[in-house]
């Protein structure tokens, strides 16, 4: 009786499909009457009959049917020819095991240093006493020598066994070559260095290894080709050739354009056989707000106007430099401002600042969606394709907050009133009466001099709204026009004509005490001299500017409102002073007391208020106000 | 008799100190042009800070360019006072102004030279007072400190050089 138990495998699926499970002793089977044919040839291997045995748990007498042959054949044998290819198809056939106790067939392939060489059972393939059972080697297995074994053991289960159960007896031990896939290296890839966003056509990879389709087998496929960044994202390829086995031809290699600056990997096989290349790189394109990337896809944060906007870029792999750099910000924006009274200075941004790595600069206007784009170049060969060596371009759309207005509460007419006088520049102590001077102002108001009474009415009042929280309100007011004049009869005894310029400091000190937002106020007067005819008209814009609260920022201008008015005094019979508001004595800037016209947002555009000029919505002065 | 005067000078060292603390605040001088030509404006910068733990006035009163609720003092090289042009222009605005305890104001002062002539060169020594007023209707000071000394500034020294000269070096 012949009694045949096959390992039992995985579920067949389909003809030479290899079974799940490996790196096993391959195979080990129950022949009774081969078995008795042979002598006991003592215990040897260990280790591999422990997993001999445990196989045997999982044998399956349905699975030991002949099979349609799997060729080629290689009869395992001490004569059987070497080398043995990984994948290669083997099939172990043993001499005959009559007339011994042997029930079981062993084989191993064993390397110079003890470890087992993973093999891969063919399962479908079947097993006969007349052709052997099916293996490969695993095709990981590189190219080594190893000792090929098989030995027998007695299954007592079978029949009595002698020598005792538990013996083993080695059959055969003989030297075999595997041959193992092809390891490939790689000795260059070019271009090595590729610009995120953009595609690559052709990428040469140089080395050794490489496996052709021509030379292709199942268990030593083309050589695949891989690019992982160091993020361990993968590179997109649309196609690799192998050209033969130095040169693999990559095409499409499409590093995705929010790919950051980074290192990466082109790995060349199938592991364990593969080659790779560390040093590839990828040149991402990122605009930076904050060092938080901004660019597409990403979003920056709002930001308002006058906030200082620091843009920088991520730095560039040792050893490459850019050799170009490019801005482009939309928008007002300008490098710097700075005021005193004795000018303002609104600092242009330069063609130079838009040719750096970093840009710093001042939204002057709000402005939604407003685009800053960035471009590098490098001059490394054979990096850019038709589209230059140059980085695609980093676009950021920043919303900017901004904006507000200023109304204005303006007397109708001019007050006449007396105010007591300063002396040496403060009020009167003592007892009184103080003497007074007679004043025409724009509004109505009380007290001394130096230092009027609170609660008067000013001709002008400002309030700002609108703008961003987070900053405070400032006022900048021009004189355009502004005269005084005394008269004696038709004689001018004192004209003074005002300079254009800025009105007093840099920023207004005209403020409302206790006013949150500030209010600007104004009241200008003239003292009234007995006797003359007091004339007096005025011209003035007032500028609303506002600073942002974040470190860093500077005063931008929300608007203006431009104001005046004109008037006089004389006094009649009885020594009374009068206002008049005779349409002859009104200066042609200022037609009545009050605004002139409404208010005007800033902008960019417009180079003046109609008095004086304007820069990006900036006013200009070169000087305070002065009596000429 | 030695000891008389020590404690007279000590006396009269301890009313000083005495005075100057219960000043509410104090004022700082400056330019950013401490070298002209003659013949370009003068500016200077006066910045009031509020010692006291009250609120304090620091109305301004605009005339001319300049804020004459301070009275400046400028001295030519020669130890006689700079000659004094002042046009006494009738015009002015009164910005009231109101300083909180701990805070400063913003620059005020303005044109010197609308009320001093500076063509001559040399080396003019500068310092600014104000007043200390008091009235029921504002916040700071009482009638009782009518009689404190006024506030002085620091001194700055503006020298002016002949309008020949090259550009003077700004800082």
């Amino acid at each position: 009786m012949v009694t045949k138990v096959c390992i039992a495998f995985v579920t067949l699926t389909s003809e030479c499909a290899l079974a799940q499970s490996k790196h096993l002793p391959l195979f080990s089977w129950k022949d009774r009457a081969h078995a008795q044919a042979l002598g006991q040839i003592g215990g040897a291997i260990a280790g591999p009959l422990l997993r001999v045995a445990a196989l045997f748990l999982l044998v399956s007498p349905a699975m030991c049917h002949a099979q349609n042959l799997c060729l080629p054949v290689i009869p395992v044998t001490s004569s059987t020819p070497s080398p043995w290819y990984v994948g290669q198809t083997i099939y172990a056939v043993f001499p005959n095991l009559a007339g011994t106790d042997a029930t079981n067939y062993n084989f191993a392939l064993v390397t110079a240093n003890g470890n087992e060489v993973p093999l891969d059972s063919l399962t479908n393939c079947g097993w006969n006493s007349e052709v052997g059972f099916p293996f490969v080697i695993d095709p990981a297995v590189p190219t080594e020598t190893a000792t090929a074994q098989y030995w027998l053991t007695c299954d007592p289960v079978s029949g009595p066994c002698s020598p005792p159960e538990g013996s083993t007896w080695l059959q055969a031990s003989f030297p075999v070559q595997i041959v193992g896939c092809p390891t490939p290296a790689i000795a260059s890839v070019l271009p090595s260095t590729w610009f995120a966003g953009k595609s690559y056509d052709k990428v040469t990879i140089t080395g050794t290894g490489f496996t052709t389709e021509g030379k292709a087998t199942a268990a030593c496929p083309v050589t695949p080709v891989t690019i992982t960044a160091a993020d361990g994202s993968a590179v997109p390829i649309s196609a690799v050739t192998v050209e033969n086995k130095t040169t693999i031809t990559l095409t499409g290699v499409a590093p995705p354009a929010a790919d950051r600056t980074e290192t990466a990997t082109v790995t060349a096989g199938t592991a364990p056989n593969t080659g790779t290349f560390n040093t590839a790189q990828i040149l991402g394109n990122q605009i930076l707000f904050q060092n938080n990337p901004v660019s597409s896809p990403n979003n920056p944060p709002p930001v308002v106007v006058g906030q200082q906007i620091a843009l920088t870029t991520p730095p560039l792999p040792d050893g490459i430099k850019a050799t170009s750099t490019t801005w482009t910000v939309d928008g007002t924006r300008i490098a710097g401002y700075s005021a005193t009274r004795r000018g303002d200075k609104i600092r242009e941004m330069k063609d130079d600042d838009f040719k750096k790595s970093a840009i710093t600069f001042y939204w002057v206007n709000s402005g939604d969606s407003i685009p800053v784009t960035y471009t590098y170049c490098v001059d490394i060969p054979g990096v850019g394709n038709e589209d230059g060596k140059c980085s695609i371009v980093a676009n950021a759309a920043f919303e900017v907050d901004g904006g507000g207005t200023m109304t204005s509460n303006p007397q109708s007419q001019l007050s006449i009133s007396p105010l007591t006088k300063c002396v040496d520049g403060k009020p009167p102590t003592g007892e009184g009466p103080f003497p007074k001077d007679w004043w025409i102002n724009y509004g109505s108001v009380t007290g001394y001099s130096c230092l009027l009474d609170p609660g008067g009415s000013y001709g002008m009042v400002f309030t700002p709204s609108g703008a961003p929280d987070g900053g405070t309100y400032s006022y900048v007011q021009l004189i355009n026009s502004y005269q005084t004049r005394s008269a004696d009869g038709p004689i001018s005894t004192g004209v003074c004509n005002y300079t254009q310029g800025i009105d007093g400091n840099y920023p207004y000190r005209g403020i409302v005490p206790g006013t949150d937002p500030p209010q600007a106020e104004d009241a200008p007067g003239d003292s009234l001299t007995s006797g003359y005819v007091e004339t007096i008209s005025f011209n003035a814009t007032m500028f609303l500017m506002w600073t942002s609260s974040l470190p860093n920022s500077i005063a931008v201008p929300i608007g203006y409102q431009s104001w005046g008015f004109s008037g006089g005094a004389s006094q009649d019979l009885t020594g009374t002073w009068q206002e008049t508001t005779d349409p002859s004595l009104q200066n042609p800037y200022a037609p009545a007391p009050g605004p002139i016209g409404s208010f005007v947002q800033s902008a960019d555009s417009p180079t003046t208020d109609g008095y004086t000029s304007l820069q990006d919505g900036y006013p200009l002065w070169s000087k305070p106000t002065s009596c000429n | 008799m030695r000891n008389l005067l020590v404690l007279f000078v000590i006396g009269i060292s301890g009313a000083a100190y005495s005075q100057t603390a219960r000043q509410p605040f104090t004022i700082t001088l400056s330019t950013d042009m401490p070298t002209i030509k003659a013949g370009e404006p003068v500016y200077v910068d006066v910045v009031m800070r509020n010692t006291s733990d009250h609120d304090v006035d620091c109305t301004t009163w605009q005339n001319n360019a300049l804020d004459k609720n301070y009275q400046y003092d400028v001295t030519f090289e020669d130890g006689k006072p700079a000659r004094n042009i002042d046009k006494h222009t009738t015009s002015s605005s009164t910005w009231p102004c109101i300083l909180k305890p701990g805070k400063s104001d913003t620059p005020s002062g303005g044109m010197l030279s609308t009320i001093f002539d500076f063509s001559r060169p040399g080396k003019y020594t500068i310092q600014v007072t104000r007043k200390i007023w008091g009235d029921e209707n504002r916040p700071e000071t009482s009638h009782s400190d009518y009689h404190q000394p006024d506030v002085k500034s620091n001194t700055i020294v503006i020298t002016v050089v002949p309008a020949a000269d090259p550009p003077p070096a700004q800082r």
